[in-house]
């Protein structure tokens, strides 16, 4: 056994048990606490003796592949991984700290009925943080990467009945999306330029590699998602926002080095973000009252001054004050809970409470409105666009947009392509009118699809029209992802999450030919029909489901809120689900083809990825009803999985047979 | 159904306005600063009705149930708030995002050094604060806020002319506002009941803090308003036909009658199965008085104690056992080596007479005196960006032991922390440390008479035999727990929350002098020669016991008896920890851990939620002799005051006892009840998630209320079933006494909050003195 055996043996050791226990849990299995406590205290002193293996045993320079390529055409996707200092040490750490809140979880969450769901995401946490940190490439990176986000999120929202910690983790969770979005198209164009020798900008790479690592580590100006984020559990507060995720995004910095380092304007924005994040982290942070967030606006200004020693090229100290700094705030995140006693009740508090100053609020009302930097977001950007969209949606639906959508995209793609509009403009007309006919409830009833796929088989779309048509079909995508995302009413925001997820489909057959796997119209069948499953289930709680308002009926269809979350998983190409490799073949074919409709495609993924989980959270999450409507809604048993399956097998066949 | 009514004047409104304010403070949650915390009835402001219609109104105004297994009591019908027709046409959650806002704003003025900037303020006012801050902030997030801003200018100096102005521009009549306003304050009532704490009592903050519950409303309401104005202005809809529409669907909590319900007729069931039985018990023993007994030992009326005074009285037949107030009737304001400054050891509503503090502040090693001073400077600076990239670099490694050490090996810590001397338990006085008294005690001391007087009144009070064996041990108690913001709740409720190591301590030292026990014999007290009072200290959660020796001299002829007394108390000890850890669920006697090393790790465990159960269980109080119920096992259920009748000819002391005691009982008993009936609204929730606000109480999350009440974690074997109160009494002297009890206890017992039962000393029939059971 090498070094590099012992890593793809860590990461693959955290993945099987934790995605074992995942699937069990899923099924209906509770496991006991003890089995639990003894699972997680095994895998943490294997990685110990592991990670000791690899310390010794690795030059620093081993590359290899976790798993053999997985190719489709030609695309493949390389899971390398890699030993290096940095991986080492954020590994070593990884495995001190998640010990500890291991250990320590065993007690603190003793006898809570989601004790087993803790440990299941606090695993996937520690096999996120893993892959991430050995991995060689972006591809591993990603998974690692998203799967921390999710983690995260899905600890922040612990309490299934306390809408504040939702809205937290929606919050936390929309600015992951667009930080990875960010890194889903930087992946996307490494990929490009390794496969292709399609060279993007230099700068380019790098650009978005920062802008990642802006957001998933709240550095200025996206603060403010990770001090409100304190709302679950304390351990798992520590170990993400004190301790390990929060320093993800200065490890991406590190290991992506070359792509930012020599660019000096990026240097400088990684300097400069690292500055301002730690002057406002500690401005605002020490006019907070509340242990949490305090000690979470401290995190955020180290992570700054991190970045600083980044950008300067001091990589060896930056390493080792991330290691201190995580073990500090952890350290201090845990006994958040005696502060009463421990710090009002030291005998010495008059001298801290000497050490307090006064000043005028008029003079801090900037720091302590956070800069009014959501203040600024909220009046200028999130209001408007809300209510444009809105306004938008209220105009009848289908027609006006499209018409109005075709022509803008028409207008700009020609110029863009330099073909001439015509033939492009009468395949849309047809896919168009198709689309707006009246469908009722169903999104399974797809005209346009349908007429697409005839005139690619009996070649009567215009060569002309190929790539228009995909931006048209892509810039619908963006939008039915918005729409999906403004939504006000329950059903309509999935149709337009299932419509925007469906457009994408046709999108990627035009620029790529159809696709190799049949995986994206599979898992699009079988969520498209859980959907309709779940929402006429649901139905029989309440007739109407409008987003704006958390229903809690969580606790009354664990089941189906299950089904819901794997299947929303699946179709927004989640890492580990069936639509992963789906999404990012997808997105290579378009970027292939085409920048802008790469972009187009992140985009709109990630907007149904934000939609899917705010529509998750609105109808699962909250306090629970208080009425004794519809008892009986849960999922009946086990056979609706099973005919699931058949139904859509069946469907996806059909799909395949008709092309 | 409230009513339109005539416009009434201005200067009767702003009379109404005050009233209309008391009347609401009156009914929130009246709970202290977890800093200074005591055991009160959350619901102490519904005692004027009959329980169950009290607890039915409070369930209304908490949104909470009001019986075990009844669901909650629905809200939706009841409102006079606009919020819910805001949100859906504004798109955003109106009423969350006045949460936020406001505990925001109440946080950053309310603290007490959690941020390093305090405001200059903190003088004036909440009102002066908030609108300076929304005239300095040159960007609001709403709309809202510049209607806010905009009314808070325009307010005069007076408060009450100020909220009639709001309250008449919301466009409900005059009749509506009280529970308008009501409504508002429940919205956010964990700060709402603290803002009214803190200004009744200005002890309960640190840094200097102008509380006003009249200012906080006011805010409220007015932020209410700014929001209906925003809405009405948006979409061009007229507040008064808004409000009067909610008006009509609206039924007041306080006019609708309260409905049978299928849960009130299960909840008598449990209580009569839980309640009978032992009133039977206690109908039927035929007692037997100890002949001579070889030592007293007085432990707290705690229900805690039962359990150990069992123990010693089986493992030593000869040992006569008391409970008594855990003060020990000293009105003592004590500082211990730990703390900051005295605080009160004595029960809440008494205000302490006497002050002493620990002369030996520290006994440590320059070392950990360095360290500690470390943690003091760490406390900011660790959080700044300089401060914090030295604390990252240098002090990591410590705290990486540290974490290794006692987050995820406690029980290797706690072992190694067995084996150097054991440590007195935090807030508790040191055995080698000596007390010095000031003022008036330090004038007692000196003066035979007075001190014999304390004593003497200590002694009848707690109804202690005139004839004193030759030991007399006197068991303060005190409760260990680690990283536990509740950790006051588990402490001796006579001592608001601390130990009473102390007033033992100082009545011992008064007790045993000679000159004393010479006085006190002229007035029938009998001393064995000597009797050696012992003061000692009870660690409920270690079950750990530190004798003050070094205090006292025990004469060479008392060795003997004082060493076989310690060895009776151990194995007590042993079995009451074997007793409690039954209750715990980690607790596998199979692992070769005795019970002892079990709960003594729960309370050196940083991780462990649960040090203890408090007093989880709770459900019964006996007033009587000890004869009662000696040898009869309550299972820790029930406190034990000791009353003799037969010496309380003129029921003078029966009177203090239940004065002093009876409240202390049923604030301690309804705090848990409450808690456990609904842990959401009524209690603190889960503590997994709780977040420390202001330095001052529980909050979940970074935003929103403070959490009132206790934590799921420490009720959740607790029952909630009334408390049954058996007062051995004659009848006469018991209606004496009712006749002529302090309102508030005729309240408890006129409306069934406690059920209180008396035994005749002579006969044992037992009689009910409530009007019945429902």
């Amino acid at each position: 056994m090498n070094a590099l055996d012992a890593v793809r043996l860590l990461i693959a050791m955290w993945f099987t048990t934790n995605a074992g226990l995942g699937v069990l849990m899923f099924v209906g299995v509770r496991p006991r606490e003890r089995w639990l406590e003894v699972m997680y205290a095994t895998l943490t002193l294997t990685s110990t003796a592991l990670l000791a293996f690899i310390a010794l045993a690795s030059h620093r320079d081993e590359v290899g592949l976790l798993v053999p390529p997985l190719r489709a055409g030609d695309f493949e996707v390389l899971l390398a991984c890699g030993v290096t200092n940095a991986a080492l040490t954020y590994a070593a750490l990884t495995t001190f700290l998640m010990g500890i809140v291991f250990r320590f979880s065993s007690r603190y969450l003793h006898r809570d009925l989601g004790f087993a769901k803790f440990f299941l995401w606090l695993g996937l946490l520690s096999f996120g943080l893993y892959a991430f940190a050995f991995s060689d490439g972006f591809d591993l990176a990603f998974i690692g990467w998203e799967v921390a986000g999710l983690s995260s999120v899905m600890l922040i929202t612990f309490f299934r009945d306390q809408s504040r910690a939702a809205t937290a983790g929606l919050s936390a969770w929309l600015v992951y999306r667009v930080s990875d979005f960010a890194l889903l198209l930087a992946s996307g164009l490494a990929h490009l330029s390794h496969e292709h020798d399609v060279a993007s900008p230099a700068w380019l790479l790098g650009a978005l590699v920062v802008f990642a690592a802006q957001g998933k580590s709240a550095q200025f100006p996206f603060s403010d998602w990770l001090p409100s984020a304190m709302e679950g559990p304390t351990p798992s507060s520590a170990v993400f926002y004190g301790g390990l995720a929060i320093h993800l995004g200065p490890l991406l910095l590190l290991k992506t080095g070359a792509l930012w380092f020599p660019v000096p304007a990026l240097r400088c924005a990684v300097g400069v973000l690292g500055a301002l994040s730690c002057l406002y982290g500690w401005r605002v942070g020490r006019l907070r009252a509340d242990a949490k967030s305090s000690l979470g606006y401290a995190a955020v200004s180290q992570v700054g001054l991190i970045q600083i020693e980044l950008a300067l090229g001091w990589h060896s100290l930056a390493l080792a004050h991330m290691a201190g700094h995580a073990i500090l705030r952890t350290w201090q995140i845990l006994h958040v809970p005696g502060w009463i006693s421990e710090v009002r009740g030291h005998r010495e508090f008059g001298r801290i409470l000497g050490r307090v100053s006064t000043a005028d609020v008029s003079a801090v009302a900037a720091p302590l409105n956070g800069y009014y930097i959501t203040a600024a977001f909220q009046r200028c950007i999130a209001t408007p666009l809300r209510r444009t969209i809105t306004k938008l949606y209220t105009l009848d639906k289908t027609r006006a947009l499209l018409a109005a959508l075709a022509i803008g995209v028409i207008t700009a793609a020609s110029a863009y392509t330099h073909h001439t509009a015509v033939p492009a403009l009468a395949a849309i007309a047809i896919v168009a009118a198709l689309e707006s006919l009246p469908w009722g409830r169903f999104f399974f009833f797809q005209p346009g699809w349908i007429a697409l796929v005839l005139m690619e088989r009996t070649a009567l779309l215009p060569d002309d029209a190929r790539g228009v048509l995909t931006m048209v079909l892509l810039g619908l995508a963006v939008l039915r992802g918005l729409y999906a995302l403004a939504s006000r009413d329950h059903e309509s925001s999935v149709r337009n999450l299932m419509l925007a997820a469906r457009a994408v489909i046709p999108a990627s057959w035009l620029v790529s030919g159809v696709s190799a796997t049949g995986l994206e119209e599979f898992v699009w069948a079988v969520a498209a029909m859980n959907f309709v499953f779940i929402l006429r289930s649901l139905r029989n709680f309440s007739t109407t489901m409008p987003t704006d308002r958390f229903h809690g009926l969580g606790d009354r269809t664990p089941r189906l809120s299950r089904l819901y979350f794997v299947t929303g998983l699946c179709l927004v190409g989640f890492p580990m689900s069936v639509g992963f490799l789906g999404e990012d073949l997808e997105l290579h074919g378009f970027l292939k083809a085409d920048l802008v409709g790469g972009a187009l495609y992140a985009l709109a993924m990630s907007l149904c990825a934000a939609a899917f989980l705010r529509n998750y959270l609105r109808l699962f999450h909250g306090p629970p009803p208080t009425s004794n409507r519809a008892q009986g809604a849960e999922l009946p048993s086990a056979l609706y999985f099973g005919l699931t399956f058949l139904v859509a097998s069946v469907v996806a066949g059909l799909i395949k047979g008709v092309m | 159904m409230i009513h339109t009514d005539t416009t009434p004047t201005e200067s009767t409104d702003t009379v109404r306005i005050h009233d209309l304010v008391n009347r609401i403070r009156a009914v929130l949650p009246p709970q202290n600063p977890w800093s200074s915390f005591i055991h009160l009835n959350p619901l102490v402001g519904y005692e004027a009705l009959p329980f169950f219609e009290g607890v039915e109104r409070a369930s209304r105004d908490y949104a909470a149930r009001a019986l075990p297994g009844a669901l909650t009591t629905r809200t939706e019908h009841r409102t006079l708030r606009l919020a819910g027709t805001w949100t859906p046409l504004l798109g955003e959650d109106v009423a969350e995002l006045q949460r936020e806002w406001l505990s925001h704003w109440l946080l950053a003025y309310f603290d007490q050094g959690v941020a390093e900037v305090s405001f200059a303020e903190k003088a004036s006012g909440f009102l002066t604060y908030v609108r300076n801050l929304l005239k300095a902030s040159s960007l609001r997030a709403h709309p809202a806020l510049d209607e806010l801003s905009r009314r808070l200018e325009s307010t005069g100096p007076d408060v009450d002319t100020a909220l009639a102005r709001e309250f008449r521009d919301n466009g409900l009549p005059s009749s509506a506002w009280e529970a308008y306003a009501r409504e508002l304050a429940f919205d956010l009532k964990g700060w709402s009941g603290i803002v009214s704490r803190f200004e009744m009592d200005p002890r309960l903050v640190d840094l200097p803090t102008r509380a006003s519950f009249a200012e906080w409303i006011l805010v409220r309401v007015a932020l209410e308003n700014a929001f209906d104005a925003v809405g009405c202005a948006r979409f061009r809809c007229d507040r008064i036909r808004l409000k009067a529409r909610l008006l009509a669907n609206y039924v007041d909590a306080e006019d609708s009658p309260v409905p049978h319900s299928p849960f009130l007729d299960r909840q008598l069931r449990a209580e009569a199965v839980a309640h009978d039985p032992f009133l039977k018990a206690i109908a039927d023993r035929r007692p037997s008085t100890l002949a001579a007994p070889s030592a007293f030992v007085l432990t707290c009326m705690d229900d805690r104690e039962e359990s150990i005074r069992r123990h010693l009285e089986t493992t030593d037949p000869s040992l006569k056992t008391f409970g008594v107030l855990g003060h020990f009737g000293i009105d003592l304001a004590f500082q211990s080596k730990d703390d900051a400054r005295t605080f009160q050891r004595c029960p809440p509503p008494v205000t302490p007479k006497y002050v002493a503090r620990e002369t030996a502040r520290s006994t440590r090693g320059s070392l950990s005196r360095w360290l500690e001073r470390l943690r003091v400077e760490a406390h900011f600076a660790s959080r700044r960006p300089l401060g914090g990239a030295l604390a990252s670099l240098v002090a990591s490694p410590l705290l990486a032991f540290d974490l290794l050490r006692s987050f995820a090996l406690p029980s290797r810590a706690a072992e190694e922390i067995e084996c150097r001397k054991p440590r007195t338990p935090f807030g508790s006085t040191n055995p080698d440390a000596d007390i010095v008294t000031e003022g008036d005690l330090k004038a007692i001391e000196a003066d035979p008479a007075r001190a014999a007087e304390l004593v003497r009144n200590f002694l009848v009070f707690s109804s202690i035999d005139r004839r004193l064996p030759s030991l007399v041990v006197l068991v303060a108690h005190t409760s260990s727990s680690r990283n536990n913001p509740f950790r006051l709740a588990y402490g001796c409720g006579a001592c608001c929350g601390r130990s009473g190591d102390a007033n033992a301590r100082l009545l011992a030292r008064l007790a045993n002098r000679a000159d004393v026990q010479a006085l006190l014999t002229r007035e029938g007290f009998e001393f064995a020669s000597p009797t050696v009072f012992v003061p000692a200290l009870h660690d409920t959660c270690t079950d750990q016991l530190t004798s003050y020796e070094s205090d006292v001299t025990i004469g060479p002829a008392l060795q003997t008896q004082w060493h076989q007394l310690l060895a009776t108390i151990e194995t007590s000890l042993e079995k009451n920890a074997a007793e409690r850890a039954r209750r715990f669920e980690s607790f596998r006697p199979s692992f070769g851990r005795s019970a002892r090393n079990h709960v003594r790790l729960r309370a050196r465990d940083p991780g462990q939620v649960r040090p203890e159960y408090g007093h989880s269980r709770l459900a019964f109080a006996v007033f009587g002799r000890r004869d009662l119920t000696r040898d009869l096992d309550l299972d820790r259920r029930s406190f034990l005051i000791s009353y003799d009748p037969s010496i309380d000819a003129d029921g003078r002391t029966l009177r203090d006892v239940l004065e002093a005691s009876l409240p202390v009982c049923a604030n301690i008993h309804l705090d848990y009840h409450f808690s456990a009936l609904d842990n959401d609204r009524f209690g603190a929730g889960s503590k997994a998630p709780l977040n420390i606000g202001a330095l001052s109480s529980v909050m979940m999350g970074t935003k929103g209320d403070l959490r009132t009440g206790l934590p799921r974690q420490m009720v959740e074997v607790h029952e909630p079933i009334r408390l049954c109160v058996l007062v051995e009494a004659s009848g006469p002297t018991m209606q004496a006494f009712l006749a002529k009890a302090s309102p508030r206890l005729q309240n408890l017992v006129r409306n069934d909050w406690i059920l209180l039962h008396r035994i005749d000393p002579v006969s044992r029939d037992i009689e009910t003195l409530n009007g019945g059971r429902a």
